[in-house]
């Protein structure tokens, strides 16, 4: 449990980042942000900062300066059931296949060098939702959940 | 060196390039026989697409060609349409423009050298590797790669795909406040840039000349980037209009990207092109740093594409900061206009090269013909005779790794952006 802020100590700040793009699956981490929006978390000694991010490549990096905590939420691909929520560690982060094409890194290349460059915030929290349906109100109080859990941690 | 086997070396996807390709190479009895730059990205049709559609959609629709250089096809479609309209939107719109064009050109260079290129020439395989020797470097590289996106989103809203640009001027002046903050950080970002240039002209290149033509715009007063006459160094200097008597483009059949030749010749566009035909053209302060390096240019060896890159960026973060200085936010940053029909062509530089339009305008202002050739596919042609080259100059009795590792460098050398060309890189080599 944290210990409770003394009055005038700044709230720490969480950045909360769907990732994804209009299309198809990959819209999802952007609709489990929107719904986020609407369910404010348990927790007033956080100071909390929603961000859409579309393939935001080494940008992510920029997103995520200035915050004490940032989670990602990011459609997974891990053969799970639909809608099925997963906090990722660093471990899963390095056995994700890394798309060796285009200008654009992806969320894993971008964090390993974020993570080289010391440019990641104290706490980083990946949350991948399994793809295949529309999230569902199940898939979002679980991220929701998930949340709070971290951010009490 | 003969040998008297074949060899096929396959590479999966060429990193760090946009799209998909291959290249195909034959070597017999010591020499390249068949060189050819495979690329099969679907074709894209938004040439057709645009058909139908008011002038001032097709600005906004142009733009999603691209993620990496949107403003360059919003730039050249706007100037046409202003051009067939005698639209002249004023000063202010055309420092402004220019304003925003520095900073699309400074988030791609800065991108293409720190992340995709000075691996090839520091001996790692990715940035990421390359980071935990350079770290420095390659914080500075998404510092300018940041301010060039910030700069792109204070004029269009948001750095992908933005949405300021309209006939006749912007949809949206920024306030005096954040143009300020801009400046500061710009100002704030000179000396990185002033680095970044001896540190580009101290990497060790392959010396590797070649004979090319340079193509791409010159402009009576100032460096290339927004407007200008086609022009070349071996004497091409002709309106946009005159384009298609010059430069014709070649359906090949290994490629869903047409090919393109000036005057029957390949040639080869974008940073060192522009360099090469634009020197007297830098700010004294740029073209102090380059004189500092002792690299003389113009340049015939292509892996000084990289410098040029890194010149490229001092002067747009100097432009950018000189011309928002005195910044005041207009009554309105469009001027009205009435459409006219006609062919309407317009030409700017991408930071790959020269970006052209041609659009035919109705009398009701919607366009019924569109034709875009964009600079990878100009290229196209020159890469293909630059791996030749350069594979001879490197040695081809070279091992396979190593000659498919040039390859690769020459080609990413480019910065081909091959999904606006229409995308990278499976190496079929073949040596008898």
């Amino acid at each position: 449990m944290r210990p409770a802020l003394a009055a005038n100590e700044p709230k720490p700040r969480v950045a909360l980042i769907g990732i994804g793009s209009p299309f198809g699956d990959d819209t999802l981490g952007w609709q489990v942000l929107d719904a986020l929006r609407k369910r404010p978390l348990l927790l007033p000694e956080y100071e909390v900062a929603f961000e859409k991010a579309d393939r935001p490549g080494p940008g992510l990096l920029e997103y995520m300066q200035g915050f004490d905590v940032a989670v990602l939420i990011d459609a997974l691909d891990a053969g799970l059931p639909p809608g099925t929520v997963k906090l990722l560690g660093q471990d899963d982060l390095a056995k994700i296949e890394l798309p060796a094409s285009t200008h654009s890194l992806g969320v894993a290349e971008a964090l390993a060098l974020g993570q080289t460059l010391q440019m990641l915030p104290e706490r980083l929290y990946l949350l991948g939702v399994q793809m295949g349906a529309q999230p569902g109100e199940a898939a979002l109080v679980a991220v929701w959940a998930e949340l709070n859990r971290l951010l009490e941690e | 060196m003969s040998e008297q086997r074949d060899i096929r070396i396959e590479v999966p996807v060429l990193a760090r390039v946009e799209g998909e390709g291959a290249l195909e190479l034959d070597i017999e009895r010591g020499q390249i026989t068949n060189v050819k730059l495979r690329i099969f990205e679907p074709p894209r049709f938004f040439e057709k697409f645009v058909e139908t559609h008011t002038c001032d959609d097709v600005i906004d629709m142009v733009a999603r060609i691209c993620g990496i250089c949107p403003v360059a096809y919003q730039m050249s479609a706007a100037q046409a349409f202003e051009r067939l309209f005698d639209v002249d939107p004023g000063h202010w719109v055309r420092d402004m423009r220019r304003v925003m064009y520095c900073g699309e050109w400074l988030q791609s260079h800065a991108l293409h050298i720190h992340l995709l290129a000075a691996p090839d020439f520091l001996g790692f395989s990715n940035a990421i590797e390359m980071a935990e020797k350079y770290p420095d470097e390659v914080r500075r590289g998404l510092m300018l790669q940041t301010l060039g996106n910030d700069l792109i989103a204070l004029f269009g809203a948001r750095s992908v795909h933005p949405v300021g640009l309209r006939v006749g001027g912007f949809y949206h002046a920024p306030s005096l406040a954040e143009v300020q903050a801009m400046r500061e950080r710009l100002e704030a970002a000179l000396p990185e840039a002033e680095s970044l240039v001896a540190w580009a002209g101290s990497l060790v290149m392959p010396d590797d000349q070649q004979e090319f033509v340079s193509a791409g715009l010159r402009h009576p007063d100032e460096y290339g980037i927004y407007s200008g006459n086609m022009y070349s160094d071996s004497g091409l200097d002709i309106d946009v209009s005159q384009w298609d008597e010059h430069i014709r483009e070649i359906h090949m059949p290994h490629s869903t990207a047409l090919h393109a030749e000036l005057d029957g010749q390949p040639y080869l566009v974008g940073p060192l092109a522009r360099l090469n035909i634009n020197l007297d053209r830098l700010p004294t302060e740029t073209a102090a740093l380059l004189q500092a390096t002792g690299v003389r240019f113009p340049s015939s060896n292509m892996f000084h594409s990289l410098l040029a890159r890194a010149v490229e960026i001092h002067m747009v973060v100097l432009q950018a900061w000189q011309l928002l200085e005195g910044y005041q936010v207009p009554d309105r940053p469009w001027v009205d206009w009435q459409p006219k029909p006609g062919v309407a062509f317009g030409a700017s530089e991408a930071p790959r090269g020269t970006l052209w339009h041609r659009y035919e305008v109705d009398e009701s202002g919607h366009v019924s013909s569109a034709r875009i050739v964009p600079p990878t596919s100009q290229n196209q042609a020159r890469i293909e005779q630059d791996i030749a080259l350069s594979l001879q100059n490197f040695g081809l009795d070279n091992e396979e790794d190593a000659l498919r590792l040039h390859a690769e460098t020459v080609i990413r050398n480019y910065d081909p952006c091959i999904s606006c060309a229409t995308h990278f890189l499976r190496l079929r080599l073949r040596r008898t």
